[in-house]
């Protein structure tokens, strides 16, 4: 029987999972035993298995998708808040012209405009809300970066696998953070109406 | 009584544009003695200073949110009677509960109409 590899140190940088596997198989390949042969089919299967996923996890090119496409995303998310901002504070110049010009007209066209005027400050609004929603986004592609740090640097190593998925956990927000989750989805954000309810009942 | 328009209100909040609206609206109600920060620390700064009569926040905001200064306002002696009223888009349940368990005036969630800005303001400074 041909000697055993070398069984590494608890917490040793060293071969990869596949290579330890394939040692294993050459060391064993000699012995004839039904168990033995049976133990080496299943080391055979189980190399081909990790073999099959290096490959699927290398195609999906998570470097390329880590340092191109998700900084891109964002860049690309904070444009359009800035974008947004532009475009809602040219229409609140134009407003804010309006309602002058309005202060010299009589009182009936003077109101109207004004009221006019108002629903545009009002509608502008949805900056604000759309700009917190998009820094929502950009937090979860931070997030998927980190993730995807993890699993580039454990590639291949499967006691560093391991060490990530620790490091990989984001850990839950407590306190007043756990407060700051941002404007709810339409449909789930509460109306004033229903602010004013539970409000009043607290 | 009425409300008396020139008294001193205090802006907090980060967002520029939501600044810019929110001192429009507050000016079509006739308020003109306006004045902003940008997060909770600069208000608390401006509030220390000089006497204001109205705080209106966000909440989100950094380094110090609007939370955070409705805390620290309610639990400064000079400050705590302040009316504060905040306004913002975190509507879940735990956040009106736990503002309102601060000492909040009320509360106004984004985005909000004219309507009900005045309504609240009524509601915590008396009628126009």
């Amino acid at each position: 029987m041909k000697p055993t590899p070398t069984i590494r140190p608890a917490g040793a940088k060293s071969q990869p999972t596949s290579a330890f596997v394939q040692g294993l198989i050459a060391a064993l390949d000699g012995d004839r035993n039904v168990t033995v042969k049976t133990l080496i089919v299943a080391l055979q299967a189980m190399s081909a298995y990790i073999q099959k996923v290096r490959q699927d996890v290398a195609a999906s090119e998570p470097m390329t998708l880590r340092t191109h496409h998700l900084p891109a995303a964002a860049n690309e998310l904070e444009a359009v808040v800035q974008a947004t901002a532009q475009a809602t504070h040219a229409i609140m110049d134009a407003a804010e012209a309006i309602q002058t010009i309005a202060l010299t007209l009589d009182d009936d066209p003077q109101q109207m405009l004004v009221q006019e005027t108002t629903r545009i400050f009002e509608a502008c609004t949805f900056q604000d809300i759309t700009g917190q929603r998009v820094t929502k986004v950009v937090h979860a592609l931070d997030v998927i970066e980190q993730k995807l740090d993890v699993l580039i640097r454990s590639f291949g190593d499967a006691i560093e696998q391991e060490a990530a998925k620790e490091t990989a956990v984001d850990p839950a927000p407590e306190g007043d953070a756990a407060l700051l989750s941002g404007p709810q989805l339409p449909g789930l954000a509460k109306t004033q109406d229903e602010i004013d309810a539970l409000f009043d009942s607290v | 009584m009425a409300v008396d328009k020139n008294m001193r209100v205090l802006i907090v909040e980060d967002y520029k544009t939501m600044l810019r609206i929110l001192r429009n609206l507050l000016n079509q109600l006739g308020f003109k003695n306006i004045e902003e920060a940008s997060d909770g620390s600069e208000a608390l700064h401006k509030l220390k200073a000089a006497p204001f009569d109205l705080v209106i926040a966000d909440w989100n905001m950094e380094p110090m949110t609007g939370f955070q200064l409705l805390k620290e306002v309610r639990a400064d002696e000079k400050l705590k009677k302040m009316p504060f009223i905040m306004v913002t888009a975190e509507s879940k349940t735990e956040n009106v509960v736990a503002a309102k368990q601060a000492g909040v005036s009320n509360y106004i969630v984004k985005p909000f109409s004219t309507e009900t800005l005045k309504a609240k303001l009524t509601s915590v400074l008396g009628p126009f």
